[in-house]
């Protein structure tokens, strides 16, 4: 069994919005088979919990993230775009 | 496993739902909606200036495929007992929106979460998001006819599209 790619999920808070938008990831992914490891943190924190991550999704602007890539989307909150934000993770996380 | 409904229920009466809030823009009425929760005891004093600098950096305005809303919260050290105050301004403000700052909403709509347990927060936000991603209850808060009318939509809406873990 492949090792679970792991998604860094920020926002302001780290507790709040960034919960939403990591159990919505986690059910979208859980749909199509795939099985991930979620982190969240504060957008602050980026720069110093980032390294050995997959990808970053953010709801709110970020920096530091390095070689990672970050993708700063609001659709799992406003359930506009859901659809293309999972196939931009599917393209960053290797699923199909 | 817990009622989500139930949880709802205990954290929200009709008095946190707020008709016809008059605010100047969008520091007014969040100042005016956590001021409430200070005064009905949820939250402590330091319960707005927390929601106003969180919203500052963080924006809290959501562009929803239909009406525009926004979920101002703050930590939790600022609550003292878990509530989401509700209102309806009775004229649109301008929001800057969450992850865009660029963008301006035009928001009628405002959740305030004053939440303290962590399960409590991503329960009742997930419920409470899922619930706004129907296009149609955020139609139906926004023509209710008063305050009572929008409880019954909130209440009705959490449990039938509530998240149930």
């Amino acid at each position: 069994m492949a090792v679970k790619k792991k998604i860094l999920v920020a926002c302001g808070t780290a507790i709040a919005t960034s919960t939403v938008v990591a159990r919505k990831i986690e059910e979208e992914l859980e749909k199509r088979g795939i099985s991930v490891q979620l982190t969240q943190c504060k957008a602050s924190e980026v720069p110093s919990k980032a390294e050995g991550h997959d990808l970053i999704v953010t709801t709110t602007f970020v920096s530091g993230a390095g070689d990672i890539p970050v993708i700063q989307t609001v659709s799992f909150l406003t359930g506009v775009g859901i659809e293309a934000d999972i196939e931009k993770i599917l393209s960053y996380i290797g699923g199909s | 496993m817990t009622d989500r409904n139930l949880q709802f229920g205990d954290l929200v009466n009709e008095d946190l739902v707020l008709d016809h809030l008059v605010a100047r823009d969008r520091s007014d009425a969040l100042q005016k909606m956590a001021a409430m929760l200070v005064e009905k005891g949820y939250c402590r004093e330091t319960f707005p200036d927390a929601i106003l600098d969180r919203e500052r950096i963080h924006p809290s305005g959501l562009p929803m495929s239909g009406h525009k809303i926004a979920i101002p919260h703050a930590d939790a050290e600022h609550v003292t007992s878990s509530t989401i105050l509700f209102a309806r301004l009775k004229e649109p403000v301008e929001w800057r929106s969450m992850g865009s700052i660029d963008d301006r909403l035009s928001v009628r709509l405002v959740s305030m979460f004053a939440l303290k347990e962590k399960t409590l927060i991503g329960d009742m936000l997930e419920t409470l998001i899922t619930v706004y991603q129907h296009d149609e209850i955020l139609d139906a808060l926004i023509e209710a006819e008063n305050a009572l009318a929008m409880f019954t939509i909130l209440k009705r809406a959490v449990q039938d599209h509530g998240v149930r873990r």
